[in-house]
């Protein structure tokens, strides 16, 4: 096990290092002097030729494209993230301002997709072939290929527009106003969680309709045991690996899912920053959430993997 | 027997009705049927927009928002555009986008999945920790920096397509190339001198063709779905192109005077997607019975 870890950790340092080129190439690529950008409008005169080289040459543009890489993460070694070109402020303040409304979302959509997946999924697999089953399976392909963002115009268009029950859209912190924040947070939560429920049952029917095949289930079943416990201790327990493995690497999914939600909804959570900076060309406002996001996931895979290695054995031996 | 010939290659009866026998066998489920038909109805579309569509796409017209009606069987949008026609005409760049973006992907991934998987060694890891660097970003995010670099437009979003997808190719290929390098009949093939080119083109492609059309077409579904919400966000194709996501990006600016407008470019995405899923998990079922559970 020990020596599985040590493999998947030192595996993540490449894939880290190959993220942060990606974001930085291609930011850099990005039309614009960067150095024009931070002196603002004062770049444009003439007069100001000499001290816009200087900055250049300050902020290493003069310097070959791997030297700047170096200097960048040296930079960010130190938590220098660089400011944003619009608030002027330092770019790693605004994105962690906006990870709580995020994380909110996303969690609240987990937590949706698990009561709806669970007993579901469980239920399809057990009356196999039944209404209930057409019904899950029904929902799977649909939760699949409905346009996450027009479900939740749809759903504002009946709670907000029609029915008046919920505001349409707006983040309020949780810290003001509790009641405010959720009635805000039960639509965008409940379209994420659509496409996450869909997923998972997909994967819980799928698992306990193999296992409750099994010999092992069998096995209980003669010994006598009731439904119920072979159901929950026996079928259910082994059917949850690979279902929490593809929960694990979900997670990209749901995250890239929460931008769009964000913007649908006006929820100002790190998704709707991103999406906001790159209307505004503030680059180095996007270098530092993608960079941030895309790292962040590299390492929830990388615990997922571990999770994984160490609630089957397996698969370390094959490793 | 992983390797046993497909049915593809069995039957060489080269008929349509032949061919649909081959791929989906004899009696086929009606739910299927339908979306076989719903994705040749798009294609039809997206080959003879002007043919099909009752108006100019483009053509203003002095009713704004106006309500489904014999003449405008959906209604019209805030410019008195023929609804139906702008959805008929985005059907185009929605399946030039898909196959585009999903054809970049094949064409770099599976030839990378081929060599690392045959190569193995030191090449296969470095090329792995690229594409697992890769899969660190959600699709939507990868299309911020790509529209970052080069603006948003169509080619931004095959792009994202094509990079979002190449390790899902890559891995699926190398993973059969895996398996398939030690069978006996690569072995012989390999005992009898054939070259190492010769047996990936000759031998070892042959046996992944099923799993990439799998891919391809599921692929193709995400791909309409990623081009759907990118549009939207206003990172892809720009108005006045109309496109599903771009028609859906206006309508949500009159959810209350003009459902219609909202509801029918989002029941196209939906149907197709569906359409396009169902049609990969039968191809799936039929082609590649050791795939059917993922």
């Amino acid at each position: 096990m020990a020596r599985f870890a040590a493999q998947r950790c030192l595996e993540a340092i490449p894939t880290i290092f190959f993220v942060s080129v990606i974001v930085f190439a291609l930011i850099r690529m990005a039309p614009g002097d960067p150095a024009a950008m931070r002196m603002g409008r004062e770049a444009a005169r003439p007069e100001n030729k000499v001290k816009l080289e200087a900055l250049r040459h300050e902020m290493g543009l003069d310097r070959p494209i791997a030297v700047q890489y170096l200097y960048w993460i040296q930079d960010l070694s130190q938590g220098d993230f660089g400011d944003s070109v619009r608030s002027k402020r330092p770019t790693i303040d605004l994105f962690t301002q906006k990870i709580p409304a995020t994380l909110e979302l996303v969690l609240a959509a987990t937590v949706i997709a698990l009561f709806v997946s669970f007993p579901m999924g469980i239920l399809a697999a057990i009356r196999r072939g039944t209404v209930v089953d057409r019904a899950a399976v029904g929902f799977v392909s649909a939760g699949l290929a409905i346009p996450s963002f027009w479900f939740g115009l749809a759903l504002i268009l009946i709670f907000s527009v029609q029915l008046r029950w919920l505001p349409a859209s707006g983040y309020v912190p949780f810290s003001e106003d509790p009641i405010e924040n959720l009635k805000r947070l039960i639509m965008p939560a409940t379209t994420l969680g659509v496409y996450l429920s869909a997923t998972l049952m997909r994967f819980v029917r799928a698992d306990m309709i193999d296992v409750l095949a099994a010999d092992y289930v069998r096995t209980a079943r003669a010994k006598g045991l009731r439904e119920r416990v072979v159901i929950v201790k026996h079928a259910l327990r082994n059917a949850l690996i690979p279902v929490l493995t593809v929960a694990g690497l979900e997670i990209g999914a749901l995250l890239g899912g929460a931008v769009i939600i964000e913007q649908v909804f006006g929820w100002s959570g790190v998704g709707w920053l991103t999406v906001q900076a790159i209307f505004d060309r503030d680059y180095p406002l996007v270098q530092t959430s993608v960079l941030f996001i895309a790292v962040g996931l590299t390492l929830v895979n990388l615990v997922v993997d571990l999770g994984y290695g160490f609630l089957n054995p397996k698969l370390r031996v094959q490793s | 027997m992983s390797s046993a010939p497909t049915t593809l290659q069995r039957d060489r009866n080269w008929s349509l009705t032949g061919i649909w026998r081959a791929l989906f066998g004899r009696r086929a489920d009606p739910i299927f049927v339908v979306a076989v038909f719903i994705v040749l109805v798009t294609l039809l579309c997206a080959l003879f927009p002007s043919l099909i569509a009752p108006f100019d796409p483009d053509k203003l017209g002095k009713d704004l928002l106006a309500p489904p009606s014999w003449k405008h069987l959906v209604g019209t949008d805030e410019y008195g555009r023929d609804i139906l026609s702008r959805i008929i005409h985005g059907a185009r760049v929605e399946l030039v986008i898909s196959v585009l973006g999903v054809a970049l992907a094949v064409v770099t991934g599976v030839p990378i999945g081929l060599i690392s998987g045959y190569r193995g060694g030191f090449f296969d890891s470095f090329l792995m920790r690229i594409q697992d660097a890769l899969l660190a970003f959600p699709a939507v995010l990868f299309s911020i920096l790509v529209v970052a670099a080069i603006g948003a437009s169509r080619k931004s979003i095959i792009l994202t397509i094509g990079v979002i997808y190449l390790p899902r190719f890559a891995r699926l290929v190398r993973g059969s190339v895996m398996v398939l390098k030690s069978e006996d009949f690569v072995v012989a093939s390999r005992a009898a001198g054939a070259t190492g080119s010769r047996l990936i083109i000759r031998h070892i492609l042959p046996n992944c063709l099923a799993s990439i059309m799998v891919q391809i077409t599921l692929a193709m579904a995400v791909a309409v779905l990623i081009e759907a919400g990118l549009s939207y966000l206003g990172l892809g194709v720009q108005p006045p192109t109309a496109t599903w996501g771009t028609m859906l990006k206006s309508a949500q600016s009159y959810p209350a005077q003009a459902p219609w407008y909202v509801l029918a470019p989002g029941i196209c995405v939906f149907l197709l997607v569906l359409s396009l899923n169902t049609v990969g998990d039968a191809l799936r079922d039929r082609l590649d019975p050791r795939l059917r559970r993922l």
